[in-house]
């Protein structure tokens, strides 16, 4: 704890002049910080994940000449996509262009604004409350009503260059106005090796009547923590595909609140892991308002010695009636000492509402195997092909085609040697 | 072609097959029938490969004993069967496994590979033999097909890959008359003097149209008796009781 204090201190007094309502959020969150410290075994929610290294492991912020080590960072477009990039947790304007209608603002001006909420005294998410005390790199992106925004945005998020422990703690507002659509692509990458971590918020807020399509994609390598919250408001659509690969230690936290009627979140994820690596996915949907849809379709395939957890909650509150909502997660365990814990839940408070929820962890099936390998298909590419066929139920889902392709290669690379080893 | 040589097959212990001869020469086409749990469909996965049984006697296809090759071997080699229940593979792409399938036999025999277009060309014909909709091709493989659906998707593959011996196992059961006279026509195209098929079946309607040139009563792990169509026939009318001694 004394060490994210001593971080705090120093970014507050080697920063930028900050305006007072953001030093005094950022205190506000640092003593509810403490006050929940990091999450033990005994925390009902959490306790599938060891989070110890945050607590043993000293990450420092990076600063402005940290900079300078990612610029050898080869940043590949995707197709000619609009832009964001930050590097090393520094936004990069000149490498950054997006779309009349959208307006780009460092968190920074925002609060000059005074446009960002209070702190909730209440916030139970210790790593939430870590990322508001020490938010080093913020983006407000803000759609205009009645825009449609087809082209895609794509934010990249690099680390790259480091030698030593670093930490960043991007925040991302996202607002959709009213009867506008986008399609945005969150992306975190790096190169590096060493121990890093990126806790992360993206906070979504979709306005009457719009379309969001989002495609959040997790390839940083070390720690990685988000938590992503989705407001949907009357008549909103959220199509969203979530897919995480290469972490060592992964927990991500989804938030889904329903502010208006008859709005639908679709929301999809795919988790590919090996070697010890370890996912832990926690995702609400609150149904909050009547007439409204949630589906969710979550797949882990799991290689070597790899854990997953999967816990989901839907809530369907007293009032919200004719709510549609389903929920499911299907596990794929391509080693023996693969291990999968699914918990999904239902909370419903209504009485006439149609919800269904549903788990299976499995290994690939024989039957199938010997149906592919007699027609002459090798076994180890039989493997492959069922595997990817098990991905592409959540990859189909994308409709950006190159975004799609982008992640099927992903998917195909990650295979590799499946059935070698 | 196809050799069997006094075939003893033991699942977890269980005696499947006693003791089977039988040979199958190009050209031919041989019905194997019998009740439920006789043994036919172990017979035909124990031709194909398929893991999990203990066997004695041996298996020679063109000469060769093919009981330590694997299951894609055998089929690269020009062994087929058409599955009673065939499988469906979630996510998988009809036509994709289709073409990986028979590039996998090109290669194997050092024929060139198929591309997309030429593949393409080749597969809309030979859907057309089994009336089936191209739609069928863009889907995942069996993925809700209707039964019917699947066992046309069987003929496919066989008419796409066109493996010198063919195994049909039950292909005839769940079909109306229209889908058993398309399945029976896919297969007549199929059949030339280099090709064999050993087709097992309950009933006599698919042997109608197919006109077997042998036929075999298997009980309990054995074949009681050999003949031809009349065999069928009698069969058909009386059953098995009077084969069992």
């Amino acid at each position: 704890m004394q060490h994210y204090r001593s971080e705090l201190n120093s970014f507050q007094s080697n920063g930028i002049e900050e305006p007072q309502t953001l030093s005094t959020l950022r205190s506000k969150a640092f003593s509810r910080f403490t006050e929940l410290g990091f999450p033990t075994k005994k925390w009902e929610d959490w306790q599938f994940t060891d989070f110890s290294p945050f607590k043993k492991s000293h990450f420092r912020l990076p600063t402005l000449e940290d900079l300078q080590l990612a610029l050898e960072y080869n940043i590949v477009p995707l197709n000619d996509y609009y832009s964001i990039i930050i590097l090393n947790g520094h936004f990069q304007e000149n490498l950054s262009n997006v779309p009349s209608g959208v307006t780009i603002r460092t968190l920074l001006d925002v609060f000059m604004k005074n446009e960002m909420h209070d702190f909730p005294k209440t916030e139970e998410n210790p790593f939430k409350a870590l990322n508001t005390s020490l938010m080093n790199c913020g983006l407000a992106i803000d759609v205009a009503d009645d825009m449609q925004i087809d082209t895609p945005i794509y934010y990249q998020f690099i680390t790259s260059g480091f030698e030593d422990q670093i930490m960043n703690h991007p925040r991302l507002l996202i607002r959709l106005g009213k009867n506008s659509s986008a399609n945005f692509i969150e992306h975190y990458h790096s190169e590096n090796t060493t121990n890093y971590w990126n806790n992360c918020v993206t906070i979504s807020e979709l306005g009457n009547n719009s379309v969001f399509n989002h495609t959040r994609i997790q390839e940083d390598t070390c720690y990685h923590v988000s938590n992503l919250d989705y407001h949907l408001h009357k008549d909103a659509v959220l199509n969203s595909t979530i897919y995480n690969q290469g972490a060592e230690l992964n927990r991500g936290d989804i938030r889904v609140s329903f502010h208006g009627k008859n709005a639908t979140a679709n929301i999809n994820g795919l988790s590919l892991l090996k070697y010890n690596q370890h996912m832990d996915t926690r995702i609400i949907i609150d149904h909050m308002q009547p007439h409204c849809n949630s589906h969710q379709l979550f797949k882990y395939i799991l290689d070597d010695k790899a854990t997953g957890v999967f816990n989901g909650r839907v809530i369907v509150r007293e009032d919200s009636q004719r709510t549609n909502s389903s929920q499911s997660n299907k596990n794929l365990l391509l080693s023996k000492n693969a291990r999968m814990q699914s918990n999904p839940q239902l909370e419903i408070l209504a009485n006439d509402v149609r919800c269904t929820h549903g788990s299976s962890t499995g290994q690939l099936s024989e039957e199938a195997l010997y149906y592919l390998r007699s027609r002459g298909i090798e076994t180890t590419v039989a493997q492959k092909l069922m595997v990817e066929g098990f991905a592409s139920e959540i990859l189909e889902k994308i409709d950006d085609n190159i975004t799609a392709e982008y992640l099927n290669n992903k998917v195909y690379t990650w295979l590799g040697n499946l059935g070698n080893g | 072609m196809l050799e069997i040589k006094n075939l003893y097959v033991r699942i977890k212990n269980k005696e499947i097959i006693k003791g089977v001869d039988l040979t199958i020469k190009a050209g031919e086409l041989h019905a194997l029938m019998g009740r439920n749990g006789s043994g036919k469909s172990t017979l035909a996965h124990v031709i194909t490969g398929k893991d999990g049984y203990e066997i004695e006697g041996d298996i020679l296809f063109n000469g060769e004993s093919i009981l330590d090759k694997t299951p894609e071997e055998r089929a690269v080699d020009g062994i087929f069967m058409s599955f009673q229940y065939p499988v469906v593979i979630p996510g998988v792409n009809n036509m994709y496994f289709l073409k990986a399938a028979l590039n996998a036999k090109l290669k194997a025999n050092g024929q060139s590979e198929l591309d997309a277009m030429d593949f393409l060309a080749l597969i809309k014909e030979k859907i057309k033999l089994v009336e089936m909709d191209e739609s069928y091709l863009n889907r995942a493989v069996n993925d809700g097909f209707s039964g019917g659906e699947k066992k046309r998707n069987e003929i496919l593959q066989l008419l796409t890959l066109e493996p010198t011996f063919a195994i049909l196992d039950e292909t005839d059961s769940g079909l109306d008359i229209d889908a058993l006279r398309i399945i029976a026509n896919g297969v007549n195209k199929y059949r030339n003097e280099n090709r064999a098929i050993l087709a097992i079946t309950h009933y006599q309607r698919l042997l109608d149209y197919m006109k077997p040139d042998i036929v075999h009563a298997m009980i309990d792990g054995k074949i009681v008796k050999t003949g031809g169509m009349e065999l069928v026939h009698e069969l058909e009318e009386k059953g098995y009781s009077w084969l069992v001694n």
